[in-house]
Parts: C-alpha cells; sequence; structure tokens
C-alpha cells in the first residue's frame, strides 16, 4: 500500500493544498526572495526599475553606521527587557488567580483579554490622551497624590519608551493570561492535594509546583514574546512616530520609515534581512537552551 | 466514490478561482477598450454621447472648507469630465499615504503637495509631470500673477503651479493684549517679542497660559531665518553648504529661552499632543496667547463649533532680529497642484487644474485660500477667508495690515541640493534641542555637519 502512493501522485491532495500554495509563493516566498535582491540594491520604489542599482555590501555597511539603525536596535533591546519578564510575571499571577474560584471569573477573563483583540489605533489613541502631561488622566493622578514633578511620558525623551512599555505590556496581558491558563489545567491536581496533605500554603505550592510545572509554557511565551517585541510597529508609529529624538525609534518602524518616507527601498530591505537573521538566531539559541532543560525533566 | 466526489469539488473550486481571475481581467480588458474606442469617437466626433471621463484628485483641505463646492460647480458644468475629491491630512503619515496610493497605482490624476521639499522628493521619485510644455507656459503667462516669477522650479524645470499666495505671521488674543495693555511696536524684535511672551503669561480658568509657542508647523522653530534672507534660507550663496551658523539661525533657537523659563509652551506638551503639526488647538482653547499662523488656518478660528472661543484674533508679522534689520518675506505662493506623470487622463486633468487656478479659485477662499488668478479680487477674498461674523472674531484692520503689506515679498527657493534630507535633520535636531537633549551650540553645529554631509552627497 505505501510504495504504491510514494509512486502515484495524489493529485487531489495536490489539488486541495494547490491554493494555498500558490498564494504563499506569490505573496510570501517571492516577496522574500525579491527582498534579499533588493537589499543588495539602491532601490527608489517609486522610479521603478530604471530607478533601481547594485550596490553590494554598502546598505549593511550603513546600517552599522547609522546611528538612527543603532538607537533602533538599543531601543528593541530595552523594550524586551522591560517588559518580557514583567509580562510574563504579571500573566502567571493573573492566570492563577483567575484559574481559581473569584468573583465573576468569566467576566474578569474577558476583561484581560480585551485589549489584545481591541484595534492598536483605538489603544494608541486612548492612552495618547491618558499620557498627555497636562490634562491626562494619569498625571493628574499623580498631581493627586502628591507627585509634584510628573514624567512628561510621550513628550519626555527618558519617559516615552517606558510610557509605550506599559502599554504593550497592558496589550500583551491578555493572549498570556490565557496561555497560561491552558497551561494550568493541565497540571495534575495530585500535586496539589499531596501538596497540601504535607501542609503547604498556596504561596508555597505557586513557588514549588505552579512554576515549574508551567516551565514549558513560560519557555513558549518568552520566544513568541520576544519575537513579536521585535516587531513593535503600531503603537510607536501611531503614538510617537519614533520620537522625541530617537527615543523610541524601533526597527520596525524605522524600517517602515526608511522604505515609504524616504524611498530607500534597497536600505529598507537590508535591514528587514538584519531583523530576520536577529529573531532566527535568537530563536535557535532558545532552542538549544530549551533541548537542554527538557532533559532535566 | 468518495474520491471522485472529493476531486469534483476541488476541481469546481480551482475552476471559481480562475473564472474569478479571468473576469477581472476580461473586464479590465474591455474597459481599456472602451476607453479607446471613446477617445477614437471623441476625435471624430464630439457630440457622441460616451461615459465621462473620471479624475480624482488628493488634496489637504477638508472637503466641506471648499474643495467639494469647487469640484460640485465643476461637475455640473462639465458632465463629460467627473471629478472625485479626496482628502489627506497633510501629515507625515498623510503624505506617506498619498505616496504610496500613487505607487501603488490608484487612480489620482492630480494632487497637492505643500512644501518644496515633499515637491523635490516627488519629483526625484519620477512621480510629476513635467509641465515645461509650451501650452503650460502661455497659461501662466496669461493668468498667473506674477506669470511665472517666483515658481518653485526644480533642476530648472517647472513641475507644478502654485495655486495660491499665502502671506504667515503671528497670531495673538487680542483680549489677553488688552487685558495688559500691550501693544506690538512696529518692526518689533525677539527682544520685544520676549518681552510681550513675559507679559501674557499667566493663569486663566485654572489652566496655564503660556505667553507664547514658538514651534511652527512641521515641529520647527520660528522661521526667523526666512523672513530676513528669503528663499533658499538653509543654504549659503553658494548652495554648497547649510547655513545654520548665521545669526539669524542662532537667533531663532535662542528663543527656546522662553520655554526653559515657562514663558512658552514646553516642548513635551507640544509633542505628546502632536501641535507641532496643527497648533491652533492650543490658541484656540487659551492656552497660549500667540502663535505663528497662515491665512489656511483661520477656518479653524471661524469654526466656533469645534473650537468655541469669545476673543478677538489679532495679527502681526514676525519679529526680527535686531531693530532695523528688514523681514519683509512673509509670504509663499504655495499649494503645489501637480499632475501625475502616470496620468492617463492628462488632458482632462489639465482642463480642471485650469479651472481650478482660475473660476474655481474663488471656492478656496473659505478655507483661506488666497488665489493666485490675476483676476481675483483680493477684497472679495478677504471678506470670505474672515467669514461672517468677521468682526466678532477678527480684528480685520491688523490682518490687512499684514496680509497686504505691501512691501511683503515671496520666498522663492531656487536650491534643491539635499533639501529633503536637510529638512529633516533640521527637524530631528530642533527636537533634541527644545526638549533640552542638546546644548544651542551641539543643535546648531549638529545641523550643520549633518547638513553639510547631506547637500555634498547631492551635488558631487
Amino acid at each position: 500500500m505505501a510504495s504504491k502512493n510514494k509512486k502515484k501522485i495524489n493529485w487531489t491532495a495536490v489539488l486541495f493544498i494547490a491554493p494555498n500554495y500558490i498564494g504563499f509563493i506569490i505573496f510570501i516566498l517571492f516577496p522574500v526572495l525579491f527582498s534579499l535582491f533588493v537589499s543588495f540594491t539602491d532601490f527608489n520604489i517609486f522610479k521603478g526599475f530604471e530607478g533601481m542599482s547594485f550596490v553590494g555590501f554598502e546598505n549593511f555597511i550603513r546600517m552599522f553606521t547609522d546611528e538612527w539603525f543603532l538607537a533602533a536596535v538599543k531601543n528593541n533591546l530595552l523594550f524586551i527587557i522591560g517588559t518580557i519578564p514583567i509580562l510574563i510575571i504579571l500573566s502567571m499571577i493573573i492566570a492563577t488567580i483567575l484559574n481559581n474560584k473569584v468573583y465573576c471569573k468569566n467576566f474578569m477573563r474577558a476583561l484581560v483579554f480585551i485589549p489584545y483583540i481591541s484595534s492598536v489605533v483605538a489603544i494608541s489613541v486612548v492612552w495618547m490622551k491618558l499620557y498627555n502631561p497636562s490634562q491626562g488622566q494619569i498625571n493628574q493622578l499623580l498631581m493627586a497624590i502628591g507627585i509634584e514633578n510628573t514624567p512628561g511620558w510621550l513628550g519626555s525623551v527618558d519617559w516615552a519608551l517606558p510610557a509605550l512599555m506599559i502599554v504593550s505590556i497592558w496589550m500583551g496581558l491578555g493572549y498570556n493570561t490565557v496561555v497560561y491558563m491552558a497551561g494550568l489545567q493541565g497540571i495534575n491536581k495530585a500535586l496539589y492535594e499531596s501538596a497540601q496533605i504535607d501542609g503547604a500554603n498556596s504561596v508555597q505550592m505557586f513557588r514549588h509546583i505552579t512554576v515549574p510545572m508551567l516551565s514549558s509554557t513560560t519557555f513558549f511565551l518568552m520566544i513568541t514574546n520576544i519575537i513579536g517585541s521585535f516587531q513593535t510597529f503600531g503603537t510607536v508609529n501611531i503614538m510617537t512616530g519614533g520620537g522625541p529624538g530617537k527615543a523610541t525609534t524601533v526597527i520596525a518602524q524605522y524600517i517602515y520609515k526608511a522604505g515609504f518616507r524616504y524611498h530607500e527601498m534597497g536600505y529598507a530591505a537590508s535591514m528587514a534581512w538584519i531583523l530576520l537573521i536577529g529573531i532566527f538566531s535568537i530563536t535557535l539559541i532558545q532552542w538549544k537552551i530549551q533541548k537542554r532543560f527538557e532533559n532535566n525533566f | 466514490m468518495k474520491k471522485i466526489l472529493s476531486l469534483i469539488l476541488v476541481i469546481v473550486m480551482m475552476c471559481s478561482l480562475l473564472v474569478g481571475c479571468g473576469e477581472q481581467s476580461a473586464s479590465e480588458e474591455t474597459t481599456e477598450k472602451t476607453n479607446q474606442t471613446e477617445k477614437a469617437e471623441n476625435k471624430s466626433n464630439n457630440e457622441t454621447k460616451t461615459e465621462p471621463t473620471k479624475l480624482v484628485v488628493w488634496g489637504g483641505v477638508p472637503a466641506e472648507s471648499g474643495p467639494q463646492d469647487l469640484v460640485d460647480a465643476w461637475n455640473n458644468e462639465n458632465p463629460d469630465i467627473q471629478v472625485e475629491y479626496v482628502r489627506f491630512v497633510n501629515d507625515d503619515t498623510g503624505n506617506t499615504k498619498l505616496d504610496t496610493a500613487i505607487l501603488s497605482g490608484e487612480q489620482i490624476d492630480l494632487f497637492f503637495t505643500y512644501t518644496v521639499d515633499l515637491l523635490k522628493k516627488r519629483v526625484d521619485s519620477g512621480m510629476v509631470e513635467s509641465l515645461e510644455d509650451a501650452k503650460y507656459q502661455d497659461f501662466i503667462k496669461e493668468n498667473i500673477a506674477g506669470e511665472g516669477e517666483g515658481m518653485v522650479l526644480i533642476d530648472d524645470q517647472l513641475y507644478s503651479i502654485p495655486t495660491v499666495r499665502e502671506p504667515f505671521g503671528i497670531m495673538l488674543n487680542k483680549n489677553m493684549l488688552d487685558e495688559k495693555g500691550i501693544t506690538i511696536p512696529d518692526g518689533w524684535t525677539v527682544d520685544d517679542y520676549a518681552d510681550v511672551a513675559k507679559q501674557l503669561t499667566g493663569e486663566k480658568d485654572g489652566h496655564t497660559v503660556y505667553g507664547a509657542n514658538i514651534i511652527q508647523g512641521g515641529g520647527y522653530p520660528l522661521d526667523i531665518p526666512v523672513t530676513i534672507n528669503g528663499g533658499d534660507s538653509y543654504y549659503n550663496e553658494a548652495g554648497n553648504a547649510s547655513n545654520f551658523d548665521t545669526p539669524e539661525f542662532d537667533a531663532s533657537a535662542s528663543l527656546k529661552v522662553l520655554m526653559d523659563e515657562g514663558y512658552a509652551m514646553p516642548y513635551e506638551e507640544i509633542f505628546s499632543r502632536k501641535l507641532q503639526v496643527y497648533a491652533h488647538p492650543a490658541f484656540l482653547s487659551e492656552e497660549v496667547a500667540m502663535t505663528s499662523f497662515s491665512a489656511w488656518m483661520l477656518r479653524y478660528v471661524k469654526d466656533l463649533e469645534n473650537y468655541p472661543h469669545d476673543f478677538v484674533t489679532t495679527f502681526a508679522p514676525y519679529p526680527t532680529t535686531e531693530n532695523g534689520v528688514e523681514n519683509n518675506y512673509q509670504a509663499s505662493l504655495n499649494n503645489y497642484i501637480c499632475m501625475n506623470s502616470n496620468s492617463d487622463e492628462k488632458d482632462a486633468a489639465w482642463e480642471f487644474m485650469k479651472y481650478w487656478l482660475t473660476d474655481g479659485s474663488k471656492y478656496m477662499y473659505k478655507a483661506g485660500k488666497i488665489s493666485v488668478w490675476k483676476e481675483a479680487d483680493p477684497e472679495e477674498a478677504t471678506k470670505v477667508i474672515l467669514g461672517d461674523n468677521a468682526e466678532e472674531l477678527f480684528d480685520v484692520e491688523a490682518y490687512k495690515a499684514v496680509i497686504f503689506n505691501p512691501d511683503l515679498e515671496y520666498i522663492v527657493d531656487t536650491i534643491t541640493a539635499g533639501y529633503p534630507q536637510l529638512k529633516e535633520i533640521y527637524k530631528e535636531e530642533s527636537e533634541m534641542y527644545f526638549l533640552g537633549e542638546t546644548t544651542k551650540e551641539e543643535y546648531l553645529k549638529n545641523s550643520k555637519e549633518r547638513s553639510d554631509k547631506a547637500i555634498q552627497a547631492e551635488i558631487k
């Protein structure tokens, strides 16, 4: 049976997957390969192919002397350091709480998840209002509790990035919490029961059962969050446009700016490839680490 | 049996997919054909009824502020050429939207560009049709005030015709001036300006009133250099280096003291509310007592529904650097109408462009647009620009004095080497400076060094 199928192509199956593959080739594979080609050229997309000239590795060399690109990389790294640990810890705690008996459980779950499915534009506009340095609710609250030197938030070089981080954490919480709740369902109840019999309190149970049993979920969320964080674009582009100064320029936003504002598609494509290589290598390292700690279990 | 059924299903699906594609291309073909036949028919017999030509125009003025009236009037008179007006917001995002729409091949026959650096960028990208042909030149000679004098050329070629004369200056809250008994001296200097700003700073209804907003459209400091030096104020005489080391730019930068001392609205506030693009909301809610203005901004002063206020707006020219230094360059020819070089309907587009520049221009008064047409009546324009209850909202005399100042000269840019980059650099550096990240010396030095590099790269 098996050998027979090997020789004969199953046309039904081919036809079934063809539409998807045609779409993939036209809309993903070709553009990806084309962008690799473009990254070695000086390409003003508005001039078409006549405006294209081959420049070798010039774009890639320029990147490492471009202070804007370097600032973008730094901001991306800061973004990861500033958001992901908080996001993971907070969502794990919230998931544990929501998993137990709480008042209005389903309503609370929905509440936590809403930011994740809301439009980035709407979220950004609302947060911009909240962040307004003189009339925003956040600073008025801070002033009401006696803080005089309220941060300038989006208009301040020091506070703009943290402000965006807060929004990003708030947005990502819902998804992470839901994934953690699924992870919690998979933990054997017997572990908790036996711990209870041994006299462990809830904090001890959380520390010694929940956290270690969720480690594979945590790992999954770490990877997806880091990848997602590198792609931060919407909130930055709407709320600060990468400013003030270089304060909130991130890679994805700078790629967009180079491509569509400065019309330098070649440079933008080469940065996109560096971003891809960066994300890919981080993921590879993470896989290696995962293999190691999988063996420990 | 199951297999055959699924095979049939798949084939049907594939076919529907192909049919979908096929139909589209087929219909495209037919439209192309009809277009061709249309044109042929038009040539052979003008009286034959055919489908009207459709034109699409993109502009930055909200449709209800004039363009819709203009387009409606045209559409009534010209059933064979029907125009659709699409508004884009004239900021970074809006201009990118326009660029990408043109790139993607969307039908845009005419579009507006509002700054020379963007015009240069668009010309460099081949988006704009050249207007060097005799028919364009003849029209300009015949109809446009100045007969082509003072129009921006990119690489010695004309690509667009400015539609409006746009004087600019400072607008002030007259009630606040009267309260403090301040009069603006003739030929005032930046020191006078600073004094006035200090006096006007105070409190109203529990919120701070800043004496001044020293940032003007686009996120730049008050453009004092251009008012003194006119066009090409960013460049040195030879046009091979930037001008940021001159006293004029120093004067603009020095106004930051007002921000530091709390007399001008802080940049943090401006940035987080995006007031660097449109500053009128802060002025009309009496958070700042004076801000720079251009005639188009007056449409918001008239808009009491969205910006309710009960004070009179008065006007003054820009301050100069020192007593006796003339700064008459306080107007530009602007709102450049451009023809998309890929438009299929260039002839029709030109017809409509002519209309916008001549008979149609009166509909744009409402938006604060003073026409460049030779036959346009400035008195009538003023009447419409200031609106029905002009006396209640504006200091009409002051307005006329600023707008019809006989010494007024037009800013004409002739050098455009590296202009888009230069403006971008100046904006970035200004942002850092006004946020207190760099000192004045660093700011002007960085601006100069980076711009010089950009200019050199372009002219080498």
